[in-house]
């Protein structure tokens, strides 16, 4: 098909249009409305970079940044970990290999809005009746202090998402070859050496697409954010999303809303295109 | 050989990929708004617009493992660019149609905030939006949200009970590729 | 030397699969308590299996009609999601 032929048109255009119109449009339309006072009516000045300035004075949207990193690192780390270990698990020559798969990854099937609301009750209920029963006074309260908001949604992410985590294990694992393992274990390799010399090189490359792919879900975090706390207590838990949201439709400051959507969109770019260099520097070092 | 005009606009689509919803989304509403299209009409126009480019990704890294011969033969015959499309080319590309559907499915059935936003008519919401109703700001009514989280999750286990292998084989490589 | 099971193992994923469980396994026996109960006792089996809360959660979920919502949001928009995109790419790769 030449471009120059009109079915060459006719085959782009309903994606075409749907693009332009639903993405390019309105990021076009946000990068110039946060140069002004926009309020959703009326364009209003041109204040230049005022917005960005007062973002990063604005506490409330520097808490939220701080919070979503914090949650972001430790999630990452965590859910990759028990993704990995899952995968090892489960790649074991195990009766239940093929059910516990299965029951790992079924939260992700599920969206993050009712999983949040699930742990919200447990959290508060289960959480609260169980310590009364065994009497430990460090399971009341949960999610009304910064702390325990942060670690429930910390467990509820990595008990969403390692599943996910260990299906994209499993592919590179499965990759292995039997032989190679069960050589090694005739020659008396131990398990680290095995681990070590033979799977970790495997993996390797999974890290990379594992790791970015739960940075970059963990920082957009927004319906189990809502569901779990709702950012509460006192907006202590609100994470960026949650943030520009509220600043948007609760406090009808649209401008600023999208100075900080716009700076949202800078800091999801970069984690996108290092994984993009990451990907190559690994190809041609293959 | 391919195009100039082709390369720029795959790598629109892909580059579209970055830009996080909450980017967009208060232009996007208030434009729509304008239009009057906050309806669910709207909404699937948008749904189009947000899934297009990593399906056009999945289904362009299967289309360069055709041979272009196939379609070459098939324009001699005199077919046009439609049929041999849809003929020829889709039945071809089944596989990764499977996982296309898949990620586009557990996505679109669970999204909350795009819909939040253009639904407004009540009668007209979905799933996820009606659980609010449960979990309003004061009262909590565990029992009937736990019903109700039931209820809400019951589609999603009969839809993982049947396609278990193709949605667990497709959210791999989707993420993989 | 092949196909050995390991029981240590198989047992420690049996645990982490009934913790995986363990929010659904709360939700569902919850969701057959009345309010008082649910107040004195989330984990245990509930006293009876009534399905009061069903029938009141589907009326105010107006269950049948957000399902048909929800169904028809979804299959339109992945049947359009999957035609176009096959054509834009089948366009751009030729």
């Amino acid at each position: 098909m030449r471009t120059k032929d009109i079915s060459y048109w006719l085959f782009l255009a309903p994606v075409l249009i749907a693009l332009f119109l639903v993405v390019v449009v309105p990021m076009l339309l946000g990068v110039y409305y946060s140069f002004t006072s926009w309020n959703g009516i009326v364009t209003g000045d041109f204040v230049g970079l005022q917005n960005y300035i007062d973002l990063f004075k604005d506490e409330r949207f520097m808490d939220a940044l701080w919070f979503t990193t914090k949650f972001s690192i430790v999630s990452v780390i965590l859910i990759n970990v028990i993704g990995l270990s899952l995968a090892l698990l489960v790649t074991s020559y195990l009766k239940t290999s093929k059910l516990l798969r299965t029951i790992f990854f079924m939260p992700n099937l599920i969206g993050g809005l009712i999983l949040g609301f699930i742990w919200q009750f447990i959290f508060i209920k289960v959480f609260a009746s169980v310590g009364e029963m065994i009497g430990m006074e460090s399971l009341q309260g949960w999610l009304s202090t910064t702390e325990t908001g942060f670690w429930g949604l910390v467990i509820l992410m990595s008990w969403q998402m390692a599943g996910y985590i260990m299906v994209i294990y499993i592919a590179y694992l499965e990759g292995m070859p039997k032989e190679l393992l069960e050589a090694s274990e005739i020659d008396g390799a131990s398990t680290v050496q095995r681990f070590r010399f033979i799977v970790f090189p495997l993996v390797a490359p999974g890290f990379t697409v594992s790791m970015f792919l739960t940075l970059s879900n963990a920082f957009k975090l927004y319906d189990q954010n809502l569901s779990l706390t709702g950012g509460g207590p006192f907006n202590s838990t609100e994470m960026v999303a949650m943030e520009i949201f509220k600043t948007a439709f609760t406090q009808n400051d649209f401008a600023f809303a999208q100075a900080k959507a716009v700076v949202f969109f800078i800091i999801v770019a970069i984690i996108a295109l290092l994984q993009v260099y990451f990907n190559k520097r690994k190809e041609v070092e293959m | 050989m391919k195009s100039k005009i082709s390369t720029i606009l795959f790598f629109t689509f892909v580059a579209a990929m970055l830009i996080p919803f909450q980017s967009v989304m208060i232009p996007l509403v208030t434009v729509f708004g304008r239009f009057e299209m906050l309806n669910q009409g709207g909404l699937i126009f948008m749904y189009i617009g947000f899934g297009a480019s990593l399906s056009i990704f999945l289904y362009h890294g299967a289309l360069n493992n055709i041979p272009k011969s196939l379609d070459e033969a098939a324009t001699i015959d005199g077919a046009n660019r439609f049929q041999v499309f849809w003929f020829i080319i889709f039945p071809i590309l089944k596989p990764i149609t499977v996982t296309v559907a898949i990620l586009n499915i557990i996505w679109i059935w669970n999204d909350y905030l795009l819909p939040s936003l253009v639904i407004n008519t009540p009668g007209s919401e979905t799933i996820p939006l009606k659980m609010f109703f449960f979990f309003g700001e004061y009262t909590k009514q565990w029992h009937l949200a736990m019903a109700g989280l039931t209820l809400a999750i019951v589609p999603v286990i009969i839809f993982y009970f049947f396609a278990q292998r193709s949605i667990i084989k497709g959210v791999s490589d989707g993420a993989v590729k | 030397m092949r196909k050995k099971r390991n029981y240590k193992l198989e047992i420690l994923g049996i645990f982490l699969a009934l913790i995986w469980l363990a929010p659904f396994y709360l939700m569902i026996v919850n969701s057959f308590k009345s309010k008082r109960e649910i107040f004195t006792n989330t984990i245990s089996l509930p006293e009876s299996w009534n399905l009061d809360n069903y029938i009141e959660a589907f009326q105010e979920l107006d269950f049948l009609r957000t399902l048909f919502n929800s169904l028809l949001i979804t299959i339109s928009s992945v049947v359009l999601i999957i035609i176009f995109s096959a054509m834009a790419a089948y366009a751009l790769s030729a």
